[in-house]
């Protein structure tokens, strides 16, 4: 039923005329004033009175004052109603999802929604990170966080845009928030600005509760704390919690793997409903981007099973090149080696150079000498794997009894290790290398006779030679214009899978160009021939000086670059845009193949072993293509690329993570203990949703209009106003008149 | 006639033999080349194919024993990065092509071994060639090479420069922290010359064979030194080396 009321309103009046008037009104009374001076206080007060009475509405009219008349209807006040739909609530702690219950809520008090539906303005939101209103059909259990403040935060500012005051609150959730809510312990109080914010909402939260403790068991591994990136060989530590929700105190192993392999174990004790941080620590040996996950074993009767482990990725990469250069006899491929080796500030490298031979005598005593033993036990036992490249520079294993320690240092090459070979007539075939487990990780087979050759050569490059990163010289024609060679090693032939680099004008091996410098892919090591000892020419000898300098740099820094897997060196690059992506979001990788333009890569994608995508990517004209992936599952994916390179396929990798609901995953633990206190703090009402009913929700009853219709009339158009100050100018004339003034 | 011939025949395949191997020398085996003197003499000869015959037998170095000529205008003279200037009077003066491309060849890693056969400080072959390192290198002058300097300990550990005099010492100029140019100015050469039916050729003063033994092991280290650079100043060397001193 509608209700009349009015207003008065000021219309068109501006702040000069107010004082404009304001003043004259205030000389008219002061002048009045003075002439009643000498009157009967009485009288003087009666008139005074009638004067300003007039001088008031003769303003007021002059102002522009005017009454608006309106026509309000009754409005109904505001109801919110707000649905937990983030992750948690998909777990199913009471023989349904969390969120099934929430919905078996709805519909066992549709009555009571439809009443407050008739009753109120009933609006419904969903909330997880924010509030979005929703159908009730469609609610989700998929947000990445709970934030109940954020929520109430959002209510607030939405309240002052609406109309119909908010009178109840209604919060249908399992308590388990993500955000500011996160850190209140059970026996804690509520942060000061939550209860700031809960005054401002002006009415009773109402909570129900979905998910119990008492039904809840569950271990999770959460918090990775881990740094992006880290350094091969030297010691790594991970941190992460592992947290314990309606299990007794246990003690378990926690264990870090990665693809498949562990790491690093130990045992952690969680005390009953409670967290243990513990740290993990291993030594990566290879470098990369790799995906770890800690993973502890799932226990009986656990509710979530998901969260017992935790993916992260971290790039492995290089503190420095640490490389053992072993020479088996002084000579200027050794000095000048040496000199680039030791100039960049990026290699640590330990030189061992046999200065004297088993059938050399220097005629003095060992304390004479500056020659110290030469540790092979050491160097090629125990330290081995501590360098990322070994160089065998004109070195023939024989006379020091090295040949023992041959087939660990093959086994150190395919396990990841690089191996570097360097022409001479102590090296290759005259090194007597043939027949050894060495031979077996080597580009090229050697011949048992020995291979030296002592002849000028020019080398030439090959096709494989001329798109290889390792002799991008910057450069195009200065292998033309390179000295020659004085001697190399004739090999006996090319292992299948190498790739020659610089071959021999016209000699050949095994039906190919006899190799000069060839590479090769040995499981996950790599190996280089070089098989000639007059490199150094190359530094010293090339017109030009110091463009010989940076010239043989180059090379000695790219193939070094080659040998330990650069990332930024292959001649395929595979880089994923991110390291993590979020539930939901885009995969972008990005493709860079050298010297492939407008070819056409295969790429893959395989998450637990199985393969989840495959497709053709088409390369652009400078080798490079991005590849938008739709979102995918959560979990650990490893994405492979392969382009053709004449014969062989080259192949790249990387790793990335989608999270899935990331601490939702790990805090899924029900809180109703918060939501009872929101609601003591406002005065509403608490219940589990298995018991409690919206009949009992605690509501701020308010009347509320809106304005229909009004209409405004100014004092000047009135005719009873203009009739009052008539008469009462009428009978202030009378009374003057009366009392004998003028 | 006939005779002629044939000699004329062994000559020119010697003079192929020896093209060949300057061509394509061997790049394990060290190859000495000798800068010009002015009177064109090479009183070093018989020194360094002793060096070599001792380098040989005692280190695991190969090297030729005979020396060859270079021109120091040539620009193949990068071929021999290992040079010798030892001459009885003064050195050849170098024109300004000469001097730029040793200059280089210097700079860019060359190693040029200088020895006084006179032992004679101020000496004739003394000032032309510090005349002419003064003209390659402006600015810069021979400096004592001090006694804790790798040099002294790349094969041999030496207490004392010496040579055929032995009040000799030891002088360098470095180029980037290297040292380019060794200036033994106590006939280092001459301490170690055998005649052909294998006698010493020069005494050594003061100290008689023991001076000279110590000669053979400067004149070793510091063609390690060319070879090795500061190999003996890395780690893994200086806690052996440091011991053996102070025994």
């Amino acid at each position: 039923m509608a209700v009349h009321d009015w207003v008065l309103v000021l219309e068109w009046s501006s702040t000069w005329r107010i004082v404009l008037l304001v003043a004259t009104a205030a000389c008219v009374f002061f002048l009045t004033w003075q002439g009643l001076r000498n009157s009967s206080p009485g009288r003087r007060g009666m008139l005074l009175f009638l004067r300003g009475l007039n001088l008031a509405l003769i303003a007021a009219m002059l102002l522009g004052l005017a009454i608006n008349y309106r026509r309000l209807k009754p409005q109904k006040s505001r109801i919110a109603l707000l649905l937990d739909s983030s992750a948690s609530m998909s777990v199913d702690d009471g023989g349904s999802s969390r969120r099934q219950r929430l919905l078996d809520f709805l519909t066992n008090n549709a009555s009571e929604v439809d009443r407050l539906s008739k009753d109120y303005s009933l609006q419904m939101y969903s909330f997880a990170d924010k509030l979005i209103p929703i159908d009730p059909g469609r609610l989700e259990a998929d947000g990445d966080s709970t934030d109940i403040v954020a929520a109430l935060s959002s209510l607030a500012a939405d309240a002052s845009r609406q109309a119909g005051q908010l009178a109840s609150v209604i919060l249908v959730s399992d308590g388990a928030d993500t955000g500011q809510l996160k850190g209140v312990v059970a026996e804690g109080k509520l942060p000061q600005v939550v209860n700031k914010l809960l005054s401002e909402l002006g009415c009773p939260v109402n909570t129900f509760a979905v998910g119990r403790r008492e039904r809840f068991a569950d271990l999770a591994v959460g918090d990775v704390v881990s740094d992006d990136f880290a350094f091969v060989r030297n010691a790594v530590e991970v941190e992460a919690t592992l947290r314990s929700e309606g299990l007794d105190e246990v003690s378990l192993p926690v264990t870090l793997e990665q693809a498949g392999r562990s790491l690093a174990t130990k045992v952690v004790s969680v005390p009953r409903n409670g967290s243990r941080k513990f740290k993990l620590r291993f030594v990566p040996d290879d470098v990369g981007k790799f995906v770890y996950r800690i993973t502890t074993p799932p226990l009986e009767g656990e509710t979530i099973i998901s969260n017992n482990d935790a993916t992260f990725v971290m790039r492995i990469i290089r503190d420095k090149i640490r490389v053992l250069h072993v020479v088996g006899r002084p000579g200027w491929d050794q000095r000048f080696l040496r000199e680039v080796l030791k100039r960049n500030p990026n290699i640590d490298l330990v030189s061992f150079y046999i200065l004297r031979s088993v059938v050399d005598a220097p005629g003095v005593s060992e304390q004479e000498l500056s020659l110290i033993p030469f540790p092979i036990h050491k160097l090629f036992g125990s330290e081995l794997n501590t360098f990322d490249v070994l160089i065998f520079q004109n070195f023939n294993h024989g006379p020091y009894s090295v040949g023992f320690y041959l087939p660990q240092i093959a086994d150190y090459v395919r396990g990841g290790g690089a191996f570097w070979m360097i022409g001479g007539d102590l090296s290759f075939g005259s090194g007597g290398y043939s027949g050894t487990a060495l031979e077996q990780v080597l580009p090229v087979g050697l011949s048992p006779a020995g291979d030296w050759q002592v002849e000028q050569v020019r080398p030439v490059l090959t096709s494989v030679g001329a798109g290889h990163p390792v002799l991008d010289l910057g450069d195009p024609g200065v292998w033309e214009r390179l000295p020659p060679l004085g001697a190399y090693n004739k090999a006996r032939s090319v292992v299948p899978g190498a790739e020659v680099l610089l071959a021999h004008p016209f000699e050949r091996s095994g039906g190919e160009r006899a190799p000069i410098l060839a590479l090769r892919e040995v499981g996950r090591g790599r190996s280089a021939a070089l098989l000639t000892d007059g490199s150094w020419r190359w530094r010293f000898q090339l017109a030009g000086g110091d463009k010989g300098v940076r010239i043989y740099q180059r090379f000695v820094n790219n193939l070094l670059r080659w040998l330990i897997r650069d990332p930024d060196f292959d001649p395929l690059i595979l880089r994923s845009s991110k390291a993590r992506y979020a539930p939901g979001e885009k995969v972008i990788l990005l493709l860079k193949a050298h010297g492939a333009h407008g070819a056409k890569a295969g790429l893959s994608m395989q998450t637990g072993g199985r393969v989840v995508e495959r497709r053709i990517v088409q390369l652009n004209d400078n080798g490079a293509a991005r590849v938008e992936l739709p979102p995918l599952e959560a979990g650990a994916y490893v994405a492979e690329a392969s382009v053709e390179y004449g014969s062989s396929a080259i192949k790249a990798g990387d790793a990335f993570v989608v999270e899935d609901t990331g601490i939702e995953h790990t805090r899924p633990f029900p809180r109703p203990d918060l939501l009872r206190k929101l609601s003591g703090a406002t005065g509403g009402s608490f219940a589990a949703v298995e018991e409690g009913s919206l009949d009992d929700i605690k509501i701020n009853e308010h009347k509320h209009y809106r304005v229909e219709s009004s209409t405004t009339q100014p004092l000047l158009a009135i005719w009873w106003v203009l009739l009052t100050v008539v008469v009462l100018l009428g009978i202030e004339w009378w009374m003057r008149r009366r009392w004998g003034f003028s | 006639m006939r005779f002629t011939a044939i000699y004329c025949l062994v000559l020119v395949s010697l003079l192929a033999w020896g093209t060949a191997v300057a061509d394509g020398i061997p790049d394990e085996r060290l190859v000495i080349g000798r800068l010009p003197c002015a009177g064109g003499e090479n009183p070093s000869a018989h020194g360094i194919r002793q060096l070599v015959w001792e380098l040989t037998k005692r280190t695991s170095v190969e090297a030729e024993p005979e020396t060859v000529a270079v021109d120091p205008a040539d620009p193949d003279l990068s071929r021999t990065p290992f040079l010798l200037w030892s001459c009885e009077g003064a050195v050849a003066e170098l024109d300004q092509q000469a001097l730029s491309n040793l200059r280089r060849f210097l700079v860019m890693g060359g190693f040029l071994w200088v020895d006084d056969p006179s032992a004679a400080p101020g000496g004739a072959f003394d000032r032309s060639i510090r005349f002419t390192v003064a003209r390659l290198f402006p600015g810069k002058n021979l400096e004592q090479v001090p006694a804790g300097h790798v040099i002294f300990k790349t094969f041999f550990l030496i207490s004392r420069p010496t040579g055929r005099v032995a009040t000799a010492g030891l002088e360098g100029l470095s180029v980037d922290q290297r040292l380019a140019i060794v200036y033994s100015h106590g006939d280092l050469l001459g301490a170690l010359a055998k005649d052909l039916y294998g006698n010493w050729e020069k005494v050594c003063e003061p100290g008689g064979e023991v001076q000279r033994e110590e000669s053979y092991r400067m004149a070793i280290d510091i063609v390690f030194y060319a070879l090795c650079l500061d190999y003996k100043n890395d780690r893994v060397h200086l806690q052996f080396i440091l011991k053996r001193r102070r025994l």
